[in-house]
């Protein structure tokens, strides 16, 4: 097995778990998830050849997952929708830091991943990472922009979150 | 049939050993493609070429075969120019960050790119130099002067290109436009702080 077949095996065996909450993620249960996981694992090949090492192994893998969500095309010649799907751990990452500001609890997961649907697909990018644990500087070798970039769009998105689950709109 | 289905039979993902032979045997076929189509290719311009310049036939001037070696020269130009086109546009690069892959997919997209702008011209001013000597060659059914045969020969040539661009132009608003629009979108309000 020469260099490359090794080093393709290595990375889905160490990132299958990212790409298939990627692809949870924007594809839920359906069979477009498996299709997405598919056409990721081919890109994943077709580009090996340019990674340089200059990001880390898990940062490329997203990105390349992130790409091809965006421009996967299912077999209605439909784009993905990009409808959230949380599950109970992601939706742990949204926690406020201090623990009282907690915004979300188990049983609320489906209202927020309604609130995460209203959000602008640009702003369901930004969150899809924060929900996989991923710091600022990460998200923003990812997306390609700055990291205070980054910071502020996190607040807004966060803030904007709050602001609905407070506006009566959504009354536990 | 997709690649998708040649490396994934089922629609479900085999084991990975399988999915990276099957990665393989495609990439080399693909090779071994490319490469038959490169050589069919020369040994086509070559035999033309040949056949352009070596036709022992007494009627064909050297004006007609400069003519047919001008004609060869634009198609394999532009064919070169196409085939790294469409490699460009339809092999995105899916490792670059999010915006990036954005901000090219764009660019790929635009009706009129400068690089694309100036090739197209050349290529038809080529094309245009190309039929215009053909044709003051021929004998017309009316006697014009050369001048006003070089005008007709004009109007007539710029008018099936500007066909031409009409109709790839209504291709592209139908197909790519709406597109570009939205990759525009998403581009400001991943820049927008």
């Amino acid at each position: 097995m020469n260099s490359k077949d090794s080093q393709y095996k290595q990375i889905i065996e160490e990132n299958q778990s990212r790409i298939r909450s990627v692809c949870r993620y924007y594809a839920g249960v359906s069979d477009d998830s498996e299709d997405l996981y598919q056409e990721i694992l081919i890109n994943v090949w077709r580009g090996l050849e340019k990674f340089r090492g200059d990001a880390q192994l898990s940062t490329w893998v997203y990105r390349i997952a992130v790409n091809t969500a965006l421009s996967f095309v299912n077999k209605k010649n439909k784009y993905l929708n990009f409808n959230t799907y949380l599950d109970d751990g992601k939706a742990a990452n949204l926690v406020g830091e201090d623990g009282e500001t907690k915004l979300v609890h188990e049983k609320q997961l489906e209202v927020m991943a309604d609130l995460i649907n209203e959000l602008s697909v640009v702003d369901k990018i930004i969150m899809s990472l924060v929900l996989e644990e991923l710091n600022t500087k990460e998200i923003a070798e990812i997306v390609g922009i700055t990291e205070s970039n980054v910071r502020v769009k996190i607040h807004r998105i966060k803030e904007e979150l709050r602001e609905k689950v407070k506006g009566g709109k959504y009354d536990y | 049939m997709t690649i998708k289905k040649i490396i994934f039979p089922e629609g479900q993902v085999p084991d990975l050993d399988q999915v990276v032979e099957q990665l393989k045997n495609l990439d080399n076929k693909n090779k071994r493609l490319m490469y038959r189509m490169f050589i069919l290719y020369v040994v086509f311009a070559v035999f033309y070429l040949g056949l352009m310049i070596l036709n022992p036939d007494p009627e064909l001037t050297i004006a007609n075969r400069i003519q047919g070696v001008i004609y060869v020269l634009v198609f394999v130009v532009a064919a070169f120019f196409f085939r790294h086109h469409y490699r460009k546009t339809y092999q995105a690069d899916y490792t670059a960050p999010v915006l990036k892959m954005l901000e090219d997919a764009r660019e790929r997209h635009q009706l009129l790119r400068p690089g694309k702008i100036w090739f197209i011209l050349f290529i038809v001013l080529v094309s245009d130099f190309a039929v215009t000597w053909a044709l003051t060659d021929q004998t017309w059914p009316v006697s014009w002067s050369l001048l006003e045969t070089i005008l007709v020969i004009q109007a007539g040539y710029f008018a099936v290109m500007g066909i031409s661009y009409l109709i790839g132009y209504l291709v592209w608003r139908k197909k790519s436009r709406p597109l570009v629009r939205n990759l525009t979108r998403l581009i400001d309000e991943f820049r927008q702080e």
